[in-house]
């Protein structure tokens, strides 16, 4: 027992003695880092290397927590020892040093975004053919071995494994050699092996869009549990008329969903198969398929899915009127205005979608024209007032206007839609009402017409005394900061006082930028005093761009 | 497109003619008859990523042409501000989404604008792809090579047209350079300045290559905004704990989300170069950096990048601290050299220039591309090259060495972990959607 301790404590006591000489180097050589020339980096990582592996566990001893935030000086030296070590030019003892430092680092290091750091670094280290396996597997030892020498005999002996990191590991170390003669070996092979294999090889033939196993794969797709599933994606992934053609009769059975989502993503043109299978179909089984048909723009089915849009089920219907939008036209933009007029409220929505689109290849004012024609003998008109407003014309303001004056809270809500200036005023006396929404987009508006500057600026001046809303505030003073004129400057001032951080951010800039587009017609020493305030707002944020544009203030101040 | 218009070109053989004259692509295994749209067809688009550059004049459009329909994005606050922009600017109401998926599959959406970090655009292009809509992606065009290829197969194979949201190679000022790309090339082509050339993309030659885009070490954890999906943000990029710094503005200074400067303005700068030496269909076969020590997660500064392409064409981009000093020519040939404000020492050369022949003409209309199926001027297969050359870049810089590449395989030569860092573990398997 006192042999046993005295051994203890000689080991125990050495430990720091091991690592003393490469600490103390440590330590000086991070002290360098990060260095500015390669042969400096050079110098400081082989001295780092030549005391591997316990140079990179010392130095993955020092990785903290992120909280801590000194984590830096440690992890420019790991991967510049990784970088090394990953280089065949280094000398390759002192690089299976670093590499077996690393492992061994992993293996110690508890804290996930550490470990995962040091992970990155291990894998940079491994040559292609032995790249960390995805999974942690039973059989490392026969795993290596295949990386090391990857072979399809050796891979199909791997998938008659029970270990499935082994065998997927197999199947990775395969995409070296993945091709129609390896394929074929694998089809071969297949009927041998578990359920569990035969479900990874179907992936992986989908990974590799192996065109040749074509057949083989759509003989799967019924395939039990996984593997048929598997065999559904990978033919998605594979494309080609056949795979279609299955995928679509998939729609409305017990893989339905996997087969929708493999024709979202279906690798080809699925439309003629999709029209074809339309034909046949009926009741609830139509509903995959119309889905489909508006995310592939068959425009050909409109006819048919507008009908169905009134079906008696109402599952139907409503999918119906959702695919609408993706295959309406301009020749179908009247019906669609009666169905919207008559539909239930539920309906609206997507009919309104629709009706949009069926519209949308119309110039503005033939838009404007058509809506009026359907709105005459509407009834429920407030549903097409989006639309009107889509048009964006001054006919549709004064209209949706008119409609707003005779209560219609639509008609606002299609207005604030709107780009067309005419429509600030009646937004502006909104916005004075308290409606903070209708001040901003009124001001928008404004920012965006052709007024001269000295109009646009005495209302955003009247905007910003109707509101208190700092949002709204940042808003308007960026708006003044668009009109380069002392008359603006004299507005933007004020704001840099503001108690609102973000309202003096905005100030800042506004005044640094207008300031120096009418510079001449300023007192200087308003300039100097407000682009100081301005400059003190700015560095107080730390980043790197108000940086520049603190620079950028001195610079312009000292040529005043 | 409907039937009647289709059997009508069949029966009168204007199908047929249109077949000599339309691109391959139409009469493609996909992408089809099925696919043209009718000029009387107005198309629609829909927006991933609403935070800086999905609201910007590049993306949030909406106009007789193409109008915007759709908006998605992972943090509220983003997207509410998009619907309000969308309102303001009457472009009538817009479908709003969380999970950039259903705005892929809306069938309301024809064309999907990939306004997101680059981590995210190699995935969305090819679900869009497959999902049978045109694409409108940011640059860099993808994060990795890999995601490049992917991105390039999925593109071709579904048949649809591909832009990035790069434009010089054919309008708009050079930026230093103080003219259009086109007179560089006329000038190239002519093989006035001789072969090889050496292009150098430097503040010198009027380049900046925003190095504010530097991440930050040591970030501390934060809490999560409440609006804020942080974890379908990273989707495929590793877990690492929330730090505004990571996301929205200043995601370019990470490794695991874009490449800082070089990402960002890699492709505007180099996608030109590119085309101006003819080599939208080649790799450069060597990277040379000369930098100081990267972060494994945020991203640092450089002095060069050195690319050299097989026939000695080279790249060189300049950056903090390492602007090669006076008057430094921007192409420079065994015969001739082109400065900034195309400056020559080709004795007249606006007049050399003027009696060339005009480049060979690119279609620069999307929307004409979308409704023709014609390849867009900058594609995915130049797109890819181009994003090839700063990915490339961003391997070296992040293992620390020069790299050679072989342009055949596409793979990096004796290199096995540059060659990793082609394609890099997706987290939550992501990269099934490759």
């Amino acid at each position: 027992m006192k042999r046993l301790a005295y051994i203890l404590l000689t080991f125990v006591v050495s430990l720091p003695l091991a690592f003393a000489q490469p600490g103390a180097d440590v330590q000086r050589i991070l002290s360098q880092m990060p260095v500015q020339t390669s042969a400096e980096l050079n110098a400081a990582v082989t001295q780092l290397a030549q005391a591997a592996p316990g140079s990179v566990l010392t130095l993955a001893a020092m990785l903290q927590s992120a909280d801590k935030g000194a984590n830096s000086p440690a992890e420019y030296a790991l991967s510049a020892l990784a970088n090394f070590a990953s280089d065949k030019t280094a000398e390759i003892n002192l690089r299976n040093a670093v590499k077996t430092g690393f492992r061994q680092a992993v293996a110690a290091t508890a804290d996930p975004t550490n470990k995962q750091f040091l992970q990155a670094q291990l894998r940079l280290l491994s040559p292609e053919k032995e790249r960390v396996p995805i999974y942690k597997s039973k059989n490392d030892k026969k795993v290596e071995k295949l990386w090391k020498k990857a072979n399809p005999v050796g891979v199909v002996k791997a998938l008659k494994s029970d270990d499935p990191a082994y065998r997927v590991t197999a199947l990775r170390t395969a995409d070296a050699f993945a091709g129609p003669v390896f394929y074929r070996q694998l089809e071969a092979a297949y009927p041998t092996l578990s359920e569990d294999a035969k479900a990874e090889i179907i992936y992986w033939l989908g990974l590799h869009k192996a065109d040749s196993e074509a057949d083989f794969i759509l003989s799967q797709l019924d395939a039990p549990g996984q593997t048929g599933l598997n065999a559904v994606e990978a033919a998605g992934k594979i494309g080609g008329a056949a795979a279609a053609e299955q995928l679509v009769s998939m729609l409305n059975g017990p893989r339905a969903e996997a087969a929708y989502a493999a024709l979202q993503r279906f690798n080809g043109d699925v439309r003629g198969t999709l029209k074809n299978a339309f034909k046949d179909a009926s009741g609830q089984d139509l509903i995959p398929l119309m889905k489909l048909a508006a995310e592939r723009r068959i425009y050909a089915l409109a006819p048919d899915i507008l009908k169905l849009a009134e079906s008696q089920d109402a599952a139907v219907a409503s999918a119906a009127r959702n695919a609408l939008a993706g295959v309406v036209r301009s020749d179908q933009a009247g019906q669609l205005a009666k169905m919207l007029d008559g539909a239930d409220e539920a309906a609206v929505k997507p009919l309104q979608a629709a009706f949009a689109r069926a519209l949308a290849k119309s110039g503005a004012p033939e838009r404007y024209a058509l809506i009026n024609t359907y709105l005459g003998a509407a009834k429920n008109k407030d549903r097409f007032y989006p639309a009107l407003a889509d048009t964006d014309t001054e006919n549709a303001v004064k209209d949706l206007a008119a409609a707003y004056e005779n209560g219609s809270k639509s008609a606002l809500d299609a207005l604030m839609s709107m780009s067309n200036a005419a429509a600030a005023p009646l937004l502006l006396k909104e916005g004075g009402k308290g409606n903070a929404a209708a001040l901003t987009k009124a001001l928008d508006l404004v920012a965006a017409s052709r007024q001269p500057d000295g109009q646009k600026l005495a209302q955003y001046v009247e905007a910003a005394g109707l509101t208190k809303d700092s949002k709204t505030l940042v808003s308007i003073v960026n708006k003044f900061a668009a009109i380069p004129t002392p008359e603006s400057f004299d507005a933007i001032v004020p704001y840099l006082d503001n108690a609102d951080k973000s309202i003096a951010y905005a100030a800042a800039n506004a005044a640094a930028g207008v300031a120096q587009k009418c510079a001449a017609q300023i007192d200087k020493a308003r300039i100097r005093t407000a682009l100081t305030k301005a400059s003190a707002i700015l560095a107080a944020t730390g980043d790197a761009d108000d940086g520049y544009a603190v620079d950028a203030i001195r610079q312009f101040l000292s040529t005043l | 497109m409907d039937e009647s218009r289709r059997s009508f070109l069949k029966k009168t053989g204007v199908g047929i003619a249109a077949a000599t004259i339309l691109p391959r692509k139409v009469f493609g295994k996909m992408g089809g008859p099925n696919d043209f749209i009718a000029p009387s067809d107005q198309l629609t688009k829909g927006i991933i990523g609403t935070g800086g550059i999905g609201r910007s004049s590049y993306h949030f459009t909406s106009d007789s042409s193409c109008r915007l329909v759709a908006l998605c994005d992972v943090d509220q606050q983003h997207l509410q501000g998009a619907v309000d922009q969308a309102a303001q600017r009457g472009f009538g109401t817009m479908a709003t989404y969380h999970d950039w998926r259903e705005l892929i599959h809306d069938p309301n959406v024809d064309v999907v604008h990939i306004a997101t970090p680059p981590h995210w655009h190699a995935i969305m292009a090819c679900e869009a792809a497959r999902a049978g809509k045109d694409i409108w992606c940011e640059k860099p065009m993808t994060r990795t090579i890999g995601e490049g290829k992917r991105v390039m197969e999925a593109v071709k194979r579904n048949g649809r047209v591909f832009r990035l949201n790069t434009w010089f190679r054919f309008k708009d000022t050079f930026y230093g350079l103080g003219t259009t790309v086109e007179p560089l090339k006329k000038l190239v082509d002519s093989g006035l300045l001789g072969w090889p050339l050496t292009v150098r993309i430097s503040g010198a030659t009027g380049f900046a290559w925003k190095f504010y885009w530097v991440g930050k070490t040591d970030l501390i954890p934060e809490p999560v905004p409440s609006y804020f999906d942080y974890d379908m943000w990273l989707g495929p990029a590793p877990y690492k704990p929330y730090n505004p710094h990571r996301c929205h503005q200043t995601f370019r200074g990470y490794w695991d989300y874009d490449g800082g400067g070089l990402g960002d303005m890699g492709q505007h700068y180099i996608d030109p170069v590119q085309y101006i030496l003819g080599k939208d269909d080649e790799f450069p076969v060597k990277v040379e950096i000369d930098a100081p020590q990267q972060h494994p997660d945020a991203i640092g500064t450089w002095r060069s990048i050195t690319y050299t392409y097989a026939d000695g064409c080279k790249i060189i981009l300049e950056g903090e601290g390492a602007e090669s000093p006076g008057n430094v020519p921007y192409i420079e040939g065994p015969n001739g050299r082109v400065y900034k404000g195309f400056q020559c020492t080709i004795p007249n050369v606006m007049d050399v220039i003027n009696s060339l022949p005009d480049p060979a003409p690119q279609n620069t209309d999307f929307i004409d591309c979308i409704r023709t199926r014609k390849n867009f001027a900058l594609n995915e297969v130049n797109g890819f090259h181009s994003a090839t050359i700063v990915n490339m870049g961003v391997c070296a810089l992040r293992l620390g060495r020069n790299l050679e590449f072989n342009p055949a395989t596409q793979r990096f030569v004796n290199d096995d972990a540059a060659n990793l860092l082609i394609d890099q573990p997706m987290r939550n398997h992501w990269d099934k959607y490759l």
